[in-house]
């Protein structure tokens, strides 16, 4: 009996196989995808964002591929620097959440107090919209950048955390951890042994999920005013902005950099699912 | 010496599975076990070790009683090693986790160099259950417990895995407890054996 349970989890099988190319594929997809737009920006040239009176309001074309505004200043350029700064800041944020889920997840370990803790702080932050509690941190720190950058590094790590709590609770039972007691090691060790090494496919995979949410709330909270100045360059002050054109028939001004931003957050989804995928299927 | 002085246990609100307990295993003495599958030998084992409370009773190790933060002296080699080695491991972290003192050991238990690099889903029941028991033999182990320790295996393998642990266990005067339903292995290897149904006053469903 003890032999066909350890032959169960010996070799992937062929549709497993199959299933990691593919999942491999879209992830490197994704990632040169990301590339792209990360080095498209870098090579941006400033003049395009420079304030061209003459060129204003032009529909997209293939000197502007995305307009230009009331400015004139080329839409394409600017929603590639708006990427790029969500990116950095979604990866700011996404990282602290991790970082908060992942303590909060080993404390969990430790006792049946601080566990009772840890719940208890989750499920207060979960109550509340999160939206809510994103603007009155940002608000609370005095907005701007870094009311925007804390507000959304402080407030994505609940649900995270939830999910990490269970898988370490889970380890902890393992007759494998218990061994690893007997044998002295003390909580640290196993934290670090034990848990971290089955934590690290869920902190990756989690890590770039929470990436598109960070990116979307920080759009916007900054669309909704308690965000960016509106002198930053984000996609949540181009969107706010040229809501006042719409109506004047400035479509583009807000369909391209919104249309991009989907497109982001839609490959960082796929890159956090084929990365999951890929944990799953694996054997070791 | 190990002293299990009247122990009493059950799962939950479930029928007592041994009540007053008592058992000794003097330093450097093998002594064998049999009892029927559900009498409780596991259970009682894993008491021994430290991974269970007794509900009654003590465990008394050589005078002593607690080693929170200490290696155990007692160690227990389970009979499914699948379940007590971490399979995101290479064997060779598994021999890190506890203090190996004797790499002679490790080929006498028929462990390969090779096998070091391994995952643990890479090797069979057999390979993994010589690692669990170079691990329990830690420098610091002064009493091991075999619970079915070789069941799943082979009969040239159990001689081999055996003679290796008889031999470390000779040298370094620890005392061991085998339990198994197999009568026959514990005459060959035992210094006494015992029936875990003359220990208790209630053992099982005949009482
Ligand atoms: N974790 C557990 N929870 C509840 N009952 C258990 C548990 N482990 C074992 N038992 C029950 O306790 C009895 C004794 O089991 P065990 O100690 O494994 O006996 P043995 O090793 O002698 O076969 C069995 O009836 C078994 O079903
Ligand atoms: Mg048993």
């Amino acid at each position: 009996m003890s032999m066909q349970r350890i032959d169960a989890y010996a070799t992937p099988t062929k549709s497993n196989r199959s299933e990691r190319q593919r999942a491999w594929t879209r992830i490197i997809l994704a990632l040169l995808l990301l590339a792209g737009i990360v080095v498209w920006a870098l090579l941006i040239n400033a003049d395009n964002l420079k304030v061209n009176l003459e060129g204003r309001n032009t529909a997209p074309s293939l000197a502007h591929l995305f307009g230009t505004d009331w400015l004139g200043r080329d839409m394409f350029a600017r929603t590639l620097k708006g990427l790029t700064l969500s990116l950095a800041v979604g990866m700011l944020a996404a990282l602290s959440s991790t970082g908060i889920a992942l303590f909060f997840s080993l404390l969990s370990s430790w006792n049946k107090w601080l566990d009772d803790m840890v719940t208890w702080v989750t499920d207060l932050f979960l109550s509340i919209p999160h939206i809510v509690t994103l603007i009155l941190l940002s608000v609370a720190v005095g907005g701007g950048f870094k009311g925007v950058v804390v507000g959304l590094a402080l407030t994505h790590w609940p649900r995270f955390t939830r999910l990490l709590r269970a898988e370490v609770l889970q380890v902890k039972e393992a007759e494998y951890v218990g061994v690893s007691r007997q044998l002295g090691r003390s909580r640290l060790w196993i934290a670090r042994h034990h848990f971290l090494p089955h934590l690290f496919p869920h902190l990756l995979v989690g890590f770039l999920l929470l990436l598109p949410h960070a990116i979307l709330h920080e759009a916007a909270i900054t669309f909704l005013g308690f965000g960016f100045s509106t002198d930053t360059p984000a996609i949540g002050v181009i969107l706010s902005e040229s809501m006042s054109y719409l109506s004047t028939g400035l479509w583009w001004l807000a369909f391209f950099p919104g249309l991009a931003l989907v497109i982001m957050v839609s490959i960082f989804e796929l890159l956090g699912r084929s990365i999951r995928r890929l944990a799953e299927t694996s054997s070791g | 010496m190990l002293e299990v002085k009247g122990i009493s246990f059950r799962y939950r609100k479930g029928q007592w599975l041994f009540k007053d307990l008592h058992l000794t295993v003097k330093p450097g003495e093998v002594v064998g076990l049999f009892g029927y599958s559900g009498a409780g030998k596991s259970t009682m084992a894993q008491i021994m070790a430290g991974y269970k409370e007794p509900l009654e009773g003590e465990i008394i190790v050589d005078g002593r009683t607690d080693y929170d933060s200490n290696a155990h002296p007692v160690q227990l080699v389970w009979q499914h090693p699948e379940k007590v080695i971490n399979p995101k491991w290479r064997m060779k972290k598994l021999m890190t986790e506890a203090t190996v003192s004797d790499p002679a050991f490790l080929t006498a238990l028929g462990i390969k160099e090779e096998w070091l690099n391994r995952y643990p889903s890479e090797l069979s029941g057999g390979e993994l259950q010589r690692f669990a028991i170079a691990r329990a033999l830690a420098s610091s182990t002064k009493y091991l417990i075999a619970d079915e320790m070789t069941t799943m295996l082979d009969a040239i393998t159990q001689a081999q895995i055996w003679h290796a642990v008889l031999k470390l266990a000779a040298q370094r005067n620890i005392g061991i407890l085998a339990i198994s339903h197999d009568a026959h292995l514990l005459r060959r290897i035992s210094d006494r054996t015992i029936d875990f149904s003359g220990l208790t006053s209630c053992s099982g469903p005949f009482d």
